[in-house]
């Protein structure tokens, strides 16, 4: 026993709080999680807010008593002085009738007693348990494991996770990590496979899932309490798009030691679906709409004739469209002043879409190929309890934007069907701020976040966020996600409406919360519970850049020999670079990309065909011409 | 049971005898301690005249100190035709301060029912957890009167628990004892060195004239010649009076206690180390408390105590 509960006529017990006071040593604070017994009745609570006064009536009475000095006063007693816990109430046993606290010992919960108190006992038990630990609650020398419900967190009842924290603690990222460690290990199989792709937006953050990272025997021994296996990601798949020279990887991760990262390529039909993402506000309109779905339906993939100017093009590439793009603006030029229309389309709607388009295929060249070459995620073959991590930290804006779009839809298109080879997937994405954001303009990327937590957890589609500002976000994208954990957070955040249920005692805790400890709110918990985790079992992306430093950027021969190696250890180098000597970059990076994604057993000889028959260049002699008359007469010839 | 739980089982009870009219306030006449007031020339110790000693300053007791009080409350439960039947709820306490914290050491607390001897046994059987103390059998029938006495019976109660419970406490300890009034009313401190009364009442002064002025117009942090007082019932004791805050400004008694101790003990060292303490403890201040001039915080700490439960 700790305390006892206390209540007064101004301040009574109520249903939902209660207060209790304690010795001054005893070991309780804000956070903790308390068992109030009186006979009849037993309530679980946890302490929102502490208080601490003496039988001082005012500070002046201080001041007088010790004659204005208070160094040098004498002062033999100490006053009596009281520890008051202010407790929000978690359970009451027995439910009904519900009733206010009763006046009763105070103790500290044990490890049965949070359980309790959660609401924990009704899923982490059964035939068809569906807890899955997430962290360490502990207090007053007690800890406790502290599970939250499966299908509360990766649905159906409810979904998705947003954490929040100031940057540099890396708390946010290692929070996810090993959220998803406890996920892929204790994830009941009775609910299916899971998988989680990630988008690495920043640095090396996610780039060495694959790798085991340093643990303290504090780490290991938390770890073992939860009931988890201290273990990197070991079938974690790397994708990221190219440099603009389109053989050397836009991405941190490209140490020979590690497994290869995959390179992310896509060409016009994949843009062209997701052309909505490339057009701002002032885009979007009717007739550009029209245009596109023209381009998608009538022209792109298929053979189109022009009834106007009689050609017919067949579109596959970037620089097909722009050929058919050019035929109408001759078109329009030749129909001379005045013709603007083409067929029924407006040529500024034309010139519009073509610079949209343009323009991925300009500023995203590595990702984007312009001859139709794809290198894509497995679809339809996703591995359970698999991570996909996407490097998108070196992309243009429009780039990141246009890769989250697709990557999500077509993770939709595959849930809805069915095929995607898991049935759930976590979508983590940092820095949601950046995405979906409280204010600006309404994007194509924000909608979809929108939607995904609207209608995701349906799906099994669920969306992990990670943010330095919740208060920037979206309030329907962090208000859906059902549990919300919270890392360090600074004074201004705090200060937001946001926090504003948060009691004076809880933020300051906030503000000053030690890396490796959370808070956290779950649609079981009636109140946050702050708990500890331990370090991510991985690579942390610091140290992986110190250990698997990146390849500095090879030449263009060279970058096609490391790219054609990840595929066949076996690959000459030399053999490559004489093959690829003399031919046109555009047509080694097809073959290149050939290659890579048809992933053949012979790499060499497939590379070869898909270069095709090289044509010699001819060496052509000077053209002798005729030897100028020498004038003898001329002084200076 | 608390106390206000335990006064109204009492009325209660007593309301089922049909003769009992319930009563639950005590009537203004007759509210506080009734008090003489008389001047008792002291004979001094100390010096040839009454002299006033500076002690020296404030100097905190090294050891442990305990401090003992009592408490009583007193509520008029009911009326048998015009007698008055009074419940009181006597207790006392010693707190031991160690390290400057404070831990209650004995405790002992009694419940009376007091009223005239004829009414107490007729009631006899109809109430429960309170002892019977009867008023004096020649108490006039004036219920005023009646409840003066009561008053008076319950104060001999409290103090006799008092004696009771620092009996107790010398039993196990021989820490310093401050006791909240005056030591001669006991034979129980009558050889306790380590003792000290200290008075906050100033109804019988041990001065007349111009010694009492000379006694009232003490400066703060002086004292007086040690005395012996003549009014010590039980057991004769060296006396003397402290200033403890200035009174300028204030009233002639503000800030002034007289101390008591066990003859053997009183040296005037004795008595300025003794002062020097008594000055250390004006703080922590016991105020809220009206008397937070003259109520040292250990006696307060006694009191609000014994009030709590």
């Amino acid at each position: 026993m700790i305390g006892r509960v206390v209540a007064t006529e101004m301040k009574p017990s109520t249903p939902h709080q209660f207060l209790f006071w304690t010795a001054r040593d005893a070991q309780v604070g804000i956070g903790s999680i308390v068992r109030v017994e009186s006979p009849g009745r037993r309530v679980y609570g946890v302490v929102t807010d502490a208080f601490a006064y003496s039988d001082l009536a005012t500070p002046m009475d201080a001041v007088y008593g010790s004659d204005g000095d208070p160094v040098g006063a004498v002062e033999p007693s100490h006053r009596s002085e009281i520890r008051l816990f202010q407790t929000a109430v978690l359970r009451h046993e027995p439910e009904e009738p519900l009733q206010a606290v009763p006046l009763g010992e105070v103790h500290l919960a044990s490890d049965a007693d949070v359980a309790v108190a959660l609401r924990m006992d009704t899923y982490t038990t059964g035939e068809k348990p569906t807890g899955v630990p997430i962290g360490l609650y502990a207090a007053g020398g007690l800890e406790a494991p502290i599970f939250v419900d499966a299908d509360f967190l990766l649905g159906p009842e409810a979904a998705h996770l947003n954490i929040t924290g100031v940057s540099g603690l890396a708390t946010k990222t290692s929070a996810i990590e090993f959220f998803l460690t406890t996920i892929f290990q204790r994830f009941p199989v009775h609910k299916g496979r899971i998988a989680a792709l990630c988008f690495n937006v920043k640095g090396p953050d996610l780039l060495f899932l694959d790798q085991p990272g340093t643990l303290t025997a504090e780490d290991r021994r938390l770890y073992d309490r939860l009931g988890i296996e201290p273990r990197p990601f070991t079938g974690a798949r790397y994708f990221a798009p190219f440099k603009a020279d389109g053989v050397n990887l836009n991405s941190l991760r490209t140490h020979p030691d590690l497994n290869p990262t995959e390179p992310l390529v896509w060409g016009l039909r994949e843009v062209l679906d997701y052309a909505e993402v490339l057009l701002n506000r002032d885009d979007v309109d009717a007739k550009a709409d029209a245009f596109i779905d023209f381009l998608a339906e009538r022209v792109v993939g298929k053979e189109f004739t022009d009834d106007h100017t009689g050609k017919t093009f067949t579109v596959r590439s970037f620089a097909e469209l722009e050929g058919f793009f050019r035929a109408i603006f001759d078109y329009l030029e030749n129909m001379g002043r005045g013709a603007e229309i083409w067929r029924t389309h407006h040529v500024a709607t034309i010139r519009k879409i073509r610079n949209r388009l343009g323009n991925i295929s300009t500023r995203s060249k590595g990702l984007v190929t312009d001859d139709g070459e794809v290198n894509d995620l497995p679809w339809g073959t996703f591995q359970d309890r698999s991570v996909y991590v996407v490097d998108v930290a070196g992309l243009d804006p429009l780039a990141q934007d246009l890769v989250f779009a697709r990557i999500v839809s077509k993770l939709r298109e595959h849930l809805e069907r069915r095929d995607l080879g898991v049935e759930h997937i976590v979508v983590f994405v940092d820095e949601l701020n950046k995405y979906a954001p409280q204010d600006g303009q309404d994007t194509y990327v924000r909608k979809m976040l929108l939607d995904l937590s609207e209608r995701g957890r349906y799906l099994g589609l669920v969306l992990f966020s990670a943010q330095q500002f919740r208060s920037q976000v979206h309030k329907r994208v962090v208000g859906n996600a059902g549990t919300s954990v919270f890392g360090r957070l600074d004074a201004d955040e705090l200060s937001t409406p946001g926090y504003g249920i948060l009691s004076p005692a809880i933020k300051a805790k906030l503000a000053a919360l030690p890396k490796g400890e959370l808070m956290i709110r779950h649609p079981h918990f009636t109140q946050p519970i702050f708990l500890k985790f331990p370090r991510p079992a991985v690579l942390s992306g610091r140290e992986g850049i110190e250990r698997f430093p990146p390849e500095v950027e090879v030449p263009f021969e060279e970058a096609v020999v490391r790219r054609l190696r990840a595929l066949d250890k076996g690959i000459q180098g030399n053999r490559i670079k004489d093959l690829v000597a003399g031919r046109t970059t555009d047509d080694v990076v097809r073959a290149l990309h050939a290659t890579i994604r048809n992933r053949p057993d012979d790499v060499t000889a497939f590379f070869i065909k898909c270069l095709g028959r090289e044509v010699r260049t001819r060496t052509v002699a000077p053209r002798a011409g005729v030897a100028p008359l020498k004038a003898l007469d001329d002084p200076y010839a | 049971m608390s106390s206000r739980l335990l006064f109204q089982r009492v009325r209660k009870e007593l309301g089922r005898d049909a003769r009992v009219v319930v009563a639950t306030a005590m009537p203004p006449a007759v509210e506080g301690r009734p008090d003489d007031y008389r001047l008792a020339p002291s004979k001094l110790i100390e010096d040839d005249h009454l002299e006033i000693h500076a002690v020296g300053g404030p100097r905190a007791c090294a050891e442990p100190m305990a401090f003992l009080d009592g408490t009583q409350r007193i509520e008029v439960v009911g009326y048998v035709e015009a007698t008055p039947v009074v419940a009181a709820l006597v207790a006392a306490a010693v707190r031991l301060r160690v390290g400057g914290h404070f831990a209650t050491v004995a405790r002992q607390q009694r419940a009376v029912l007091v009223g005239r001897p004829d009414v107490l046994e007729s009631l006899a059987g109809t109430y429960s957890g309170f002892d019977p103390v009867p008023l004096p059998a020649d108490d006039v029938l004036h219920p005023l009167k009646s409840l003066e006495g009561a008053h008076r019976l319950i104060d001999i109660e409290r103090s006799r628990l008092e004696r009771d419970v620092g009996r107790v406490f010398r039993q196990t300890s021989d820490a310093w004892l401050v006791v909240d009034g005056v030591l001669a009313d006991s034979g129980v401190w009558q050889d306790d060195a380590r003792a000290i009364g200290v008075s906050k009442s100033h109804a019988t002064l041990p001065f007349g004239g111009a010694d009492l002025e000379r006694y009232l117009t003490l400066p703060s942090g002086h004292r007086t010649s040690v005395f012996e007082p003549a009014t010590w019932r039980i057991a004769p004791v060296r006396s003397w009076g402290l200033r403890l805050w200035p009174h300028e400004g204030h009233d002639l008694f503000h800030g002034l206690v007289r101390v008591e101790v066990a003859v053997a003990a009183a040296t005037p060292a004795h008595a300025d180390l003794v002062s020097s303490w008594l000055l250390a403890e004006r703080a922590p201040l016991s105020r809220p408390d009206v008397r937070w001039d003259r109520l040292l915080y250990g006696v307060a700490a006694v009191e609000r105590h014994l009030r709590a439960r």
